[in-house]
Parts: structure tokens; C-alpha cells; sequence
């Protein structure tokens, strides 16, 4: 994707009336969440950053780790996989699960099965993969991909939902959210009873017990691991810790982060050992060559958690579809460039949907600095390397070097800020005018406000404040 | 297993409050009992009103004393160790009434081991989960349970009913597990 391409999607989107309302509620109700559950722990910055640590060490003993995930894992009975593509992982599952001659398989949710269309290449050789996170099953009913990492659903509407129930289901039309589970819940608990299989991702795999650990609300995924004869779980290499110890850290950390809850609901801890047979496929597809470049690994320590995308200004406003990866919002931008959830040429660009305000490294659990590996993603896009220092074009940095010699003049700065704020177009008929007239103005504020100089400057506004406030003032 | 188990069981109980909290009957409740004889007659009061009349009980030698009295007012099918039950078998009851083998104060989850005695269907097919477990299982926090279970042992942690909030970020529960979890905790 072209930057240009990147652009004319983003202004879709935010130009979207039915997208931008729901988006904005949800993800400002999972920051509220999120903020309060962290309050609530007084040693926060300290379990984050042990589990950083975690995750750190993990990714730095990627080859040694997995190899004892697959011994633990196969000695207890469980049989392990390594895909190197989206091709290969899918092909695997389907063999496992033709084998069993397998026709219905329940799904949990997994970003690692959306990055390598499992439903769909499972559906090519004639076994139905079903969704049954309600988010999930939504969005497979509406014949869409998840718009967030954590809340696939998370575009849509009850209304909406409830519509495509009625349409989909056969069942009247109800817009109650209490209602609307009841009704996936029953169409569900057939098919979690039938199904001949079982298809899931993993959290994290434990190298020194050899288990999977899944974190889940709805106990869908214990349905999915427990009931049906086989279970496959689908698992990027990254998320490989090294001792059981560590769960409690990442623990901690990771529902605050994604739902705001102290805990998940369901955490399940399973090793080889059946029934049902279990299989687990380990998933490359890019990431050890991401492992080799640089500060770039520092993306693989990534939980999923979904903390960046709620934090980020940018999603809130042209919501997960518009980047075009299976994994949107700023991690999802990162990893883009590098072909993972999306091929690397379409992904290019994304590291420009980005304010580069920061709230996402504030926000994210295992302390990975995206705002910083943005700029070095950009710097990439514009050179096709980033060991190189940033460089800049000749009116750019005309216009920088006329900035500094403002703002290092206090007199100058004085006066023409005194001359702008008297010409300035951003009130009143000047900025109607502005804003239908000259074109830069009219596009820059189609989807936006304009928003308003000041009345009085800093300084004005200062020395009123301190000679009517403070006795002490100059 | 841990000292200062007078202070975990009010901990546990704080943090598993709001777990349940809301809908007519909530989503469930706790109560700490002398023994199990009160423990049984808590859990006939909590089950009545739903209406439940199947109760699936797992294999534990703590459960029997509950189990017994229990019998009088409901049909109780206790689970023969090391045979599997199918699980449209489990999911026609209406309560799975179980163990906890470690209880972790913080966040009010429930450790339940992989054990031949319980199927792990019982805490997930019937609408009620309920739990009778010894203060003595009470630890403060995941990191001291951990330390705790053997090895490379399979195992659950469950904190409060199944919920949902995919629709518009609104919390439903249930979701399609448990919608009620009831937890009796022995002194």
C-alpha cells in the first residue's frame, strides 16, 4: 500500500458516520476500563516491567526454548508442528484434522489462524470451521474480518447485529446485548457438543512444563479444547516463555491491558497429555527473520493484547479496517512493513497512521517502544533502509530553520505571534472562508475541527494569571 | 499452605464480589462455613430459586458430607472416578457441584487440578458451578499457587461465571459457560 492509497482509505473511513461513533465509544470505554484496573495495582510499573523482561528473554532464546516446548510437549503424548508459512500451517491442520476424518471443527479465537486464513483453506477441502467467540461469530456470520485484536466485533452496532441475527439465524429481531449472547450461546452449544474437532491459538507456550496457555471470558476455548476428539492449537513461534513462574507476571499484566479485568475469567494451562489428542503448530511466517533485524525484535515481545490499538487516536478514529492487516492499530502498523498479518509491500505505508503522541508506549504491558519504531518504520518507507539518519527536503528545511530563528528570538516571536493572532482566519467569516476557499484548508478540514488560536498569547495570559493571583509575581 | 489464613478468606471474598454482582439472582455468591452441614443446607437455600434439580457432584472425599444431605431435596449423580462422562450427559444437568484445589485470595480465582475425580466438564457444561473448598487451599496471590501445583500438571484457574462483552463493550453474563458460580468455603 502506497501512502497515497494509505491516505484516500483513512479519509474514507474517518468520513464514515456509521464507523467513527461506535469506534469512539468502545475503545474510550476500554481505556476507562483498562485505566481503572491499573490504578487499582500498586505495583504496576513493576509487574509490566518484569513481564517485559519476560518477554525479552524469551525472544532472545527463541530456537533453545522451542526445542524444549517440543520435547516437554511430546514426551506427555502431544504431537508438535513448525509451519514456516500461512500455506504450510494450513495444510498441516488439515491433515490432522482429515485424519480424523473430520467435517465440523469449533474455533476459538486466534489471531494466528486469522493471519493465515485457516477458515478459508480449511473450507477448500470440505470442513467447516466454525467461530464461536462472539465477537468471532459475528463478524464470520456477517462475512467480515475482526476489526481489533481483542473485540472483533467491535464496528458494529447492536443494531446491526441484531439485524444480521434475524437475517442469518432466523430468530426475531433483538437489539438487547444480554439477548443477542443468549441466542449465540444456544446456536452454539450444538455445535461445540457435535463438532469432531477443535481449533485454537495460545497465549503463551510454557517451555520448561511443555503446556499451552489460554486466556479467555466466554469458556469457549475450554469447549473447544475439551470437548472435541482432537485439539489443534495454532502458535506464532514468539510466544514461547521460558519457566511456569513466569505466568504470573504476564498474568497480572495481560487482561488489565486487554479487557481492564484483574483476571480473565478462564485460564487454562494444558500440556501433551490427552484426551482430547492434542497437536500444536508452530508458526513462523516472517518472525525469525524479524528476530534478526535489529531493534525490530523488540515486536515479537508482543502479548496481543490489544492495549495499543484502544490507546491510539489514529484507530479511534479510522477504525481496524481501513489499515488493511489482519492486525491494525499501531502493532499492527509495525508489523505490517515486515509481512506479518498483511503482505509486506501492502503494508509499507502504515507506520503513517500514526500521531506519534506516545499513548500507546504508555500503554502497552511489556514496554515496547512503538512511537519510536514508527519513525524508524517511516524512515524505511521514505529511504528502503533505516541505518540511515533521517534526512529532510530543501523547503522542509527552510521551513524548520525559519521556525528555529522565531523561537530563539523572544522579540521577534512576540511580534509576529501579536500579527497572527490579529490576521488569523481560524474565527468567524475569515475561517468559513479559510475553510471552503483554499484547498489545503478545505481537504485538511474535512473530518476535523479547525481549531482556534487563542485570544491572548502565553505570555499575555501568564502575566494576568500572576499579577492577579500571585503576590509574589514580577 | 500459607500463615495468615484468617486474612486471605475476607481478601477472596472482596475480590469475588463484584465478580457476581448484578442480573435478579446475581451471577452467584460465597459463604464461609463452620462445616458441611451448613455448607449443604447454604447451597440447597442458593439452588432453589433457579429452579436447578440435577446435581452432577465430583468424586472428592470433602464433597461427601455435602453431597449426602443434598440428596434428600435433589438428584444428585455422583461421578465414578476414571470414566468418562459424555458431555451431552454433563450438559443435561443443571449444577456442577465440585472441589477447588487452591484458592487464590487476589483476584478470587479458583484453582482446579486435571483429576480423574472431576471432569473438567462440570465446571463448564451446567449453568451452575458451584465449589466447596478448604480455607486451607486460601494463598494470596497466582505466583504463591504456581509454586504449588506439581509439575507439569494440567490445570484450570476460574474467576467468577462466563461473560461476554463483545457486543458495544457492554459485560453479559453468561457467555457459554457457567452463568452462576457459587463458592462455599470450609473453615
Amino acid at each position: 500500500m502506497s501512502l497515497a492509497l494509505l491516505r484516500s482509505r483513512a479519509r474514507a473511513a474517518v468520513l464514515d458516520p456509521s464507523l467513527a461513533p461506535p469506534f469512539e465509544r468502545a475503545t474510550a470505554r476500554a481505556r476507562a476500563r483498562r485505566a481503572e484496573s491499573v490504578s487499582r495495582l500498586p505495583d504496576w510499573e513493576q509487574q509490566r516491567h518484569r513481564a517485559a523482561e519476560i518477554r525479552r528473554d524469551s525472544v532472545a532464546r527463541l530456537d533453545e526454548l522451542l526445542d524444549q516446548f517440543e520435547r516437554q510437549f511430546t514426551a506427555a503424548g502431544g504431537r508438535v508442528w513448525r509451519a514456516t508459512d500461512a500455506a504450510q500451517a494450513c495444510q498441516i491442520v488439515a491433515d490432522i484434522l482429515r485424519q480424523h476424518g473430520a467435517r465440523t471443527a469449533v474455533k476459538a479465537k486466534s489471531m494466528a489462524t486469522e493471519e493465515v486464513e485457516l477458515s478459508r483453506a480449511l473450507q477448500a477441502v470440505g470442513i467447516e470451521a466454525i467461530e464461536t467467540d462472539l465477537g468471532e461469530f459475528i463478524v464470520q456470520l456477517a462475512g467480515q474480518r475482526p476489526s481489533h485484536i481483542t473485540a472483533p466485533a467491535i464496528h458494529l452496532t447492536r443494531q446491526q447485529i441484531g439485524k444480521l441475527f434475524e437475517r442469518t439465524l432466523g430468530v426475531a429481531y433483538v437489539e438487547d446485548p444480554v439477548e443477542l449472547t443468549a441466542i449465540a450461546r444456544r446456536a452454539l452449544r450444538e455445535r461445540f457438543l457435535g463438532a469432531d474437532a477443535g481449533i485454537s491459538g495460545a497465549n503463551f507456550l510454557v517451555a520448561e512444563t511443555g503446556q499451552i496457555v489460554l486466556f479467555e471470558n466466554e469458556a469457549n476455548i475450554r469447549m473447544c479444547t475439551t470437548l472435541p476428539r482432537v485439539h489443534v492449537a495454532v502458535v506464532g513461534v514468539e510466544k514461547i516463555i521460558a519457566r511456569q513462574a513466569d505466568l504470573a507476571p504476564l498474568t497480572t499484566v495481560l487482561p488489565r491491558s486487554a479487557t481492564g479485568q484483574e483476571a480473565g475469567t478462564y485460564v487454562s494451562v494444558l500440556g501433551g497429555a490427552g484426551p482430547p489428542e492434542r497437536h500444536v503448530v508452530l508458526l513462523d511466517n516472517g518472525r525469525r527473520k524479524l528476530r534478526e533485524q535489529g531493534e525490530w525484535s523488540e515486536l515479537l515481545a508482543c502479548v496481543r493484547c490489544g492495549a495499543c490499538l484502544n490507546a491510539c487516536p489514529v484507530f479511534e478514529r479510522m477504525g481496524g479496517h481501513a489499515y488493511g492487516s489482519i492486525y491494525p492499530g499501531p502493532i499492527g502498523a509495525l508489523l505490517a512493513p515486515h509481512g506479518i498479518g498483511v503482505e509486506a509491500h501492502e503494508g509499507a505505508a502504515l507506520p503513517f497512521a500514526s500521531s506519534l503522541c506516545g499513548a500507546c508506549r504508555d500503554a502497552c504491558p511489556v514496554e515496547i517502544d512503538l512511537p519510536q519504531l514508527l519513525r524508524k518504520g517511516r524512515e524505511r518507507y521514505a529511504h528502503g533502509t533505516d541505518s540511515q539518519p533521517p534526512s529532510v527536503g530543501r523547503v522542509e528545511r527552510a521551513i524548520w530553520r525559519a521556525w528555529a530563528a522565531i523561537l530563539t528570538r523572544p522579540g521577534l516571536y512576540r511580534t509576529l505571534s501579536t500579527l497572527g493572532r490579529a490576521g488569523s482566519p481560524t474565527r468567524g467569516v475569515g475561517a468559513w472562508l479559510l475553510c471552503r476557499i483554499v484547498p489545503p484548508a478545505r481537504e485538511w478540514t474535512r473530518g476535523r475541527a479547525l481549531p482556534q488560536m487563542a485570544r491572548a498569547s502565553f505570555h499575555q495570559q501568564w502575566r494576568r494569571r500572576n499579577v492577579a493571583g500571585q503576590p509574589d509575581a514580577a | 499452605m500459607s500463615t495468615g489464613t484468617d486474612s486471605l478468606a475476607p481478601r477472596f471474598e472482596q475480590a469475588f464480589a463484584p465478580l457476581v454482582a448484578g442480573g435478579g439472582l446475581g451471577h452467584g455468591g460465597m459463604r464461609r462455613c463452620r462445616d458441611a452441614a451448613e455448607a449443604a443446607e447454604w447451597i440447597a437455600g442458593v439452588l432453589r430459586p433457579h429452579g436447578a434439580r440435577r446435581i452432577l457432584a465430583a468424586c472428592r472425599p470433602h464433597l461427601a458430607p455435602v453431597v449426602e444431605p443434598l440428596q434428600a431435596q435433589f438428584e444428585v449423580q455422583t461421578v465414578e472416578p476414571d470414566r468418562a462422562l459424555p458431555p451431552q450427559a454433563v450438559a443435561a444437568f443443571d449444577v456442577g457441584l465440585g472441589g477447588g484445589d487452591l484458592l487464590i485470595a487476589e483476584t478470587a480465582s479458583i484453582l482446579l487440578l486435571r483429576s480423574g475425580h472431576e471432569p473438567r466438564t462440570l465446571s463448564l457444561l451446567p449453568r451452575i458451578h458451584v465449589v466447596v473448598a478448604s480455607a486451607r487451599a486460601l494463598v494470596p496471590r497466582l505466583s504463591d499457587a504456581l509454586k504449588l501445583v506439581p509439575g507439569a500438571a494440567d490445570f484450570v484457574l476460574v474467576t467468577g461465571p462466563s461473560r461476554t462483552a463483545d457486543v458495544e463493550k457492554t459485560l453479559v453474563v453468561p457467555a457459554h459457560g457457567p452463568g452462576w458460580l457459587y463458592v462455599a468455603l470450609l473453615d
